[in-house]
C-alpha cells in the first residue's frame, strides 16, 4: 500500500554525526582534553566554546545501536555485571569502555577517545548518576553535577532556572580549572545564537507538519538528530534544518508526504526503537501510516535562545524540557501536538530499561487517548537493546491501532 | 459462493471457522499446529470444509488472524486476533464489553464496544508467561494432565504462594513447593491465582467493563476462570468452544467483505 519517502535533505544529519566523530578524534589527537557529557547535552554549547571536543555519551549509545554495533558492548557490560534492566544507554557505552581488542573490531564506531572529565545531570534520570560515577572510576577523572530540580509548577520557572544558572556559573569555574583555559563569553553567544537559529528553523520546519500529507515523519526527524545531538550551535545545524525546511516547503507545493499513500497520521511517545529504526519506519509505510509527531524527538532545546543572556538559554532548556514537566503538564502537551498535527492514534514506546520515561505512560495514554478520542496502543521495546523487541507482537499492535482508527472512522461515517 | 472462512494460526494452534452466507455457523476445526504453520492452516481449512460437507470452490472471502495470519497465502485479507475476538465475542453474546483471551503464547484484554469493535486493549509483552504454554511446562514438570488442571485445583483449600510467572523461575519455584511437601493441588490453585493477578494488571489498565467474556485455550481450565471471576468480581462468560472465537470473528470480516 503505502511506502517511504524519507527526506534527503535529513540524511544531512548523519554526514554531520559522521564529521563530529571525526572532529573529535582530531581534537584529541591535537592534545586537547575531552569531555564526556551524560545527561547534559544542553550544557554543550559551554564546553564547545572553550574549544574542547566533547561525546555526549547518550547520543552515541543510540548511533551505535541504530547501526547494529551495540550487542557486543551490551554482552561485555552483562559479563561484567550490569543487569539487563540497567539502562541499555548505560550498558551500550559502558560496555564499549570495557571491550578488548578483539571486541573492537566489532563496534567500528567506538573510535572515541578517553574522557578527561565528565559532565553529568540528575534531570530527568537517576541513572546519570550512576552512570557518570562509573565513567568517573573506571578513568579516575573529575566530574561535574549539575542538578536541574523537576519543575512542578510553572511558577517556580524562574527560581528553577536562576537555581541551575548559579550552577552553570560553577561549572565554568570546573571547566576553567580542569581545562585551564578561559572561557570565551563571546564565541559562546555566538553559539547560542546559531542556536536560536536552527531552533527557528526547526520550528518552521515542524509547522509544515501539520499538512496534509505530511512531508515528514520523526524517522526524518530521528535521521537528522545529529543537528541537536552533535551540532547545536554550529553551522551545520541551521543548514540542516534550513535544507530540511526547503525541502518540506517543496513538497508541500506538490502535495507530496513523507509516506506515499498517507492514509494514517500518528504520533510517537517515548524515544526510538534504535535497532528497529529502519524496518519500523517502513512497517508503518507500508500500511499508509505516518508518524508526523512526537514530543520526544522534537523535544530537545525547547525554548528559543537569547544570544544576550546564554545561561539563562542553557537554564531554561534544562527546566523546560517535557521530561522534566509534571504528568499533567505533559498530557497538555501531547494532546496539544495530536490535535494541531491532526492526529488519527498515539503509539506510546514503552521503554524496558529506561523506567524514567515509562512510569507514567499509562496515564498518559489513556489521558490523551480518553480526550481526543483517539486509540493509542503500547509497544514495548527499547532504546537499544533489541532483545527486548518482539517483531509479532509489535505487527500485532501496530495493526491493531490502525484497525481501530478504521472502525472509528466507520462508526462516524 | 456458499460460505465464508475465518482463519485463526495461533502459536500452538489453528483454528477454522466457516459460515454460511446468512452468517450461521456450518462447521469448525481445531488442528495442533505445534508451531505456526502453513500447512496446518491448509489441513484445518480442509478438515472444515470436508465437516459442512461442502468444496473448496464453495468458499469465498477467507480473513486470516492470529500470529501466523500472515502465513494464509490463501486468505484474501488479514485482520489481528485483537479485532477477531472482540468481534467473534460480540457474535457470540452481545452483551459482552470486555474479552480476556489467553491463548499459547500471549494473553489479551480487550474492551468491546456495543458493535463488537475494539475500543481498547492490552497484551502481555513478549514474553510468554502465564499463558497456554507456561501451564503447559507447569503440567509436564508436575507430572499433571494439562486437561485436569483446572478441575483439580478447585480442591484446593489453600492454594500455594507462586510469586513468578517466568516460566523457568515459576519451575524451579514449584519444584522447591514439592520438595516441601506441598500438596499438588495446592500448587495447581496457585499456579491459576499467579496467572489471574497477572491478567487482572491488564484489565485494570483498560479499565474494567462487565460483562466479560473468556476466549481461547485456557478458557477450558475452570480453574483460571474461577481465579479471575473471583478476583474482578464478576462473573466470566466461556462460550461452549472457547478457542475458536478469534476464527468466528475473521468468519464474520469474511462476510462483511
Amino acid at each position: 500500500m503505502g511506502q517511504t519517502n524519507p527526506l534527503r535533505s535529513a540524511r544531512l544529519g548523519s554526514r554531520a554525526t559522521d564529521q563530529f566523530y571525526e572532529d573529535l578524534r582530531q581534537g584529541a589527537r591535537e592534545g586537547k582534553p575531552v569531555c564526556w557529557i551524560l545527561g547534559a547535552l544542553i550544557t554543550t554549547p559551554m564546553v564547545t566554546s572553550l574549544g574542547i571536543p566533547w561525546v555526549f555519551a547518550d547520543a552515541l549509545a543510540a548511533h551505535l545501536a541504530a547501526r547494529h554495533q551495540q550487542k557486543r558492548p551490551e554482552e561485555v557490560a552483562e559479563e561484567k555485571g550490569y543487569l539487563r534492566e540497567t539502562c541499555s544507554y548505560t550498558r551500550i557505552h559502558m560496555g564499549c569502555t570495557l571491550l578488548s581488542e578483539e571486541d573492537r573490531s566489532k563496534v567500528l564506531d567506538w573510535q572515541v577517545p578517553n574522557p578527561d572529565f565528565v559532565i553529568i545531570t540528575d534531570g530527568c534520570c537517576s541513572e546519570w548518576v550512576e552512570w557518570g560515577d562509573d565513567v568517573r572510576k573506571r578513568f579516575k577523572v573529575p566530574i561535574f553535577t549539575l542538578h536541574v530540580p523537576f519543575l512542578w509548577n510553572d511558577k517556580d520557572r524562574d527560581e528553577a532556572t536562576n537555581y541551575v544558572v548559579g550552577q552553570l556559573k560553577e561549572m565554568n569555574t570546573f571547566l576553567e580549572d580542569t581545562t585551564r583555559r578561559k572561557q570565551d563569553w563571546i564565541k559562546l553567544a555566538e553559539i547560542i545564537n546559531m542556536g536560536r537559529q536552527a531552533q527557528d528553523m526547526r520550528a518552521a520546519g515542524q509547522q509544515l507538519c501539520r499538512n496534509i500529507p505530511a512531508p515528514a515523519t520523526i524517522f526524518d526527524w530521528a535521521t537528522a538528530l545529529g543537528a541537536v545531538f552533535n551540532s547545536w550551535g554550529k553551522p551545520q545545524s541551521v543548514e540542516i534544518y534550513k535544507s530540511m525546511k526547503q525541502e518540506m516547503e517543496e513538497r508541500v507545493a506538490r502535495k507530496e508526504g513523507a509516506v506515499v499513500g498517507e492514509k494514517y497520521r500518528l504520533a510517537w511517545d517515548g524515544m526510538i526503537v534504535w535497532p528497529e529504526f529502519g524496518p519500523l519506519s517502513k512497517k508503518l509505510a507500508s500500511r499508509g501510516a505516518n508518524v508526523v509527531t512526537s514530543a520526544y524527538m522534537w523535544g530537545f532545546f525547547p525554548t528559543l535562545m537569547d544570544p544576550t543572556d546564554p545561561l539563562k538559554s542553557i537554564a531554561w532548556n534544562m527546566v523546560d524540557v517535557w521530561a522534566n514537566r509534571n504528568l499533567d503538564w505533559q498530557i497538555n502537551h501531547v494532546a496539544q501536538l495530536c490535535e494541531d498535527y491532526k492526529v488519527d492514534g498515539l503509539i506510546c514506546h514503552a521503554h524496558y530499561t529506561c523506567r524514567a520515561l515509562c512510569g507514567q505512560q499509562l496515564e498518559l495514554m489513556d489521558a490523551v487517548s480518553r480526550r481526543l478520542d483517539i486509540p493509542a496502543i503500547f509497544i514495548e521495546a527499547d532504546v537499544g537493546d533489541e532483545s527486548f523487541y518482539s517483531e509479532a507482537q509489535v505487527d500485532t499492535r501496530l495493526q491493531a491501532l490502525l484497525e481501530m482508527i478504521d472502525a472509528k472512522r466507520k462508526r462516524r461515517a | 459462493m456458499k460460505a465464508v472462512a475465518g482463519v485463526d494460526i495461533g502459536s500452538l494452534t489453528a483454528k477454522t471457522v466457516l459460515l454460511d452466507l446468512q452468517g450461521q455457523l456450518l462447521s469448525y476445526s481445531i488442528v495442533a499446529a505445534g508451531m505456526v504453520n502453513r500447512k496446518a492452516a491448509r489441513k484445518c481449512l480442509t478438515q472444515a470444509i470436508r465437516k459442512a460437507r461442502l468444496r473448496t470452490s464453495d468458499i469465498g472471502s477467507i480473513v486470516s488472524t492470529g500470529y501466523g495470519r500472515s502465513l494464509v497465502k490463501f486468505g484474501d485479507r488479514n485482520i489481528t486476533e485483537i479485532s477477531c475476538h472482540a468481534r467473534g465475542a460480540h457474535w457470540l453474546m452481545p452483551h459482552v464489553r470486555m474479552v480476556i483471551d489467553i491463548g499459547g503464547q500471549d494473553s489479551k484484554v480487550i474492551s468491546v464496544d456495543s458493535e463488537g469493535r475494539v475500543a481498547n486493549f492490552a497484551m502481555n509483552d513478549k514474553c510468554a508467561a502465564g499463558t497456554g504454554r507456561f501451564l503447559e511446562v507447569m503440567s509436564q514438570a508436575l507430572a499433571v494432565d494439562l486437561a485436569a488442571m483446572g478441575t483439580l485445583s478447585l480442591t484446593s483449600t489453600n492454594p500455594a504462594q507462586v510469586s513468578s510467572l517466568c516460566t523457568v523461575f515459576a519451575e524451579s519455584e514449584i519444584i522447591s513447593l514439592a520438595a516441601r511437601g506441598c500438596p499438588t493441588v495446592d500448587i495447581v490453585a496457585g499456579l491459576h491465582e499467579a496467572i489471574g493477578r497477572r491478567v487482572v494488571s491488564m484489565v485494570k489498565g483498560v479499565g474494567i467493563h462487565p460483562p466479560v467474556m473468556m476466549s481461547g485455550g485456557v478458557a477450558k481450565n475452570q480453574g483460571v476462570v474461577k481465579v479471575l471471576s473471583q478476583l474482578l468480581k464478576t462473573d466470566i462468560l466461556v462460550p461452549p468452544e472457547p478457542q475458536i472465537v478469534g476464527a468466528l470473528g475473521a468468519a464474520i470480516f469474511a462476510l462483511e467483505e
